[in-house]
């Protein structure tokens, strides 16, 4: 008797776990959680300061910009480019290297434009030729491709306050520019504006 | 066949053709909520290799519309979804009409769908 209820009673504490363990069904994991997947590209509202919502309009808007430009639409070739910094001139941390990844991986999708590896990444283009190259073809090493233009702009921001309103302003500028002229040849900027009212969470 | 009724035929046809073209037409928009704002025209053309749609909106309320947000989806020959921009902010004020503007930046895409969200009034 004793023996059947102790295996009754590990088959029903067996069974229990194993019914914790796949709460949500076939897939996932922590269903019940207070963790949500969203929309990568909902617009976002949580605070005032530089987010998702403009870091991806930002990056949609001088796309299109620098596609229509006569100096890629009307290329006989892919013009080669290669980015350079894009300076923020604000108070607030932003990374201004995550607008131009965005619009590098645009332009590149479009076929319109061929990039070379910018200041970052240099440095490991470099290390690998030197661990693929022999010493005899190390020559190679100057053969890096000169661009046609590079990508610089500046990031800048105004914020004002009163008693009942936050208003900050963003504006996003960036520039073609040749190297070997000096010229720029194409500029374009995205204006930002976001008003908080005092009611409002997060300030 | 008398005349009236070679009339009538082609007034049927000339109806059911314009029905099925508008038809055609309003499958390309999509609002969702609150029906405050009307896509009044939207066209496209080419610009080098890709397309440009220019979109019409109004804001057939009293008051201003804010909040409301709208994305463009890109499709190809075949109608696979090939991007979507992300959804974007907009205010329109009362009784105004805004344009936008916004291109493809993927040569294969041929067709779009505009999605509008309009929040319901506080």
């Amino acid at each position: 008797m004793f023996k059947l209820s102790l295996i009754f009673s590990i088959t029903t504490a067996a069974l229990l776990l194993s019914g914790c363990a796949t709460v949500g069904g076939a897939g996932m994991v922590g269903y019940n959680s207070n963790v949500k997947y969203g929309d990568a590209k909902a617009v976002e509202t949580v605070t005032a300061d530089f987010g998702s919502t403009d870091l991806q309009s930002t990056a949609e808007t001088l796309t299109q910009s620098l596609l229509e430009s006569r100096y890629i639409a009307k290329a006989a070739q892919p013009p080669k480019i290669r980015l350079r910094t894009v300076n923020n001139l604000t108070y607030e941390h932003i990374d201004t290297k995550a607008i131009t990844d965005k619009i590098r991986i645009k332009l590149l999708k479009s076929g319109q434009v061929r990039f070379l590896a910018d200041k970052a990444n240099l440095d490991e283009v470099h290390d690998e030729r030197e661990l693929t190259a022999s010493t005899t073809v190390k020559e190679s090493n100057r053969n890096i491709e000169d661009s046609d233009y590079i990508v610089t702009g500046n990031v800048r921001s105004i914020k004002k306050a009163n008693d009942s309103v936050k208003d900050v302003y963003y504006n996003v500028s960036l520039e073609l520019v040749s190297p070997q002229s000096g010229e720029i040849v194409w500029a374009d900027e995205k204006e930002i504006r976001k008003v908080t009212s005092k009611s409002s969470v997060g300030w | 066949m008398s005349h009236t009724k070679k009339v009538f035929t082609s007034l049927l046809l000339g109806a059911v053709t314009l029905g099925v073209l508008s038809g055609c037409a309003s499958k390309d928009i999509t609002i969702i909520g609150d029906k405050r704002v009307d896509v009044i025209d939207h066209r496209t053309f080419k610009e080098g290799n890709f397309i440009k749609a220019v979109i019409d909106l109004e804001n057939n309320d009293y008051d201003k519309v804010e909040g409301f947000v709208y994305r463009i989806e890109w499709f190809d020959k075949d109608g696979i979804l090939k991007e979507t921009t992300a959804w974007k902010p907009i205010v329109i004020h009362k009784n105004q009409k805004i344009q936008i503007v916004e291109m493809s930046n993927l040569p294969d895409v041929t067709t779009y769908k505009i999605v509008v969200s309009v929040p319901e009034k506080l």
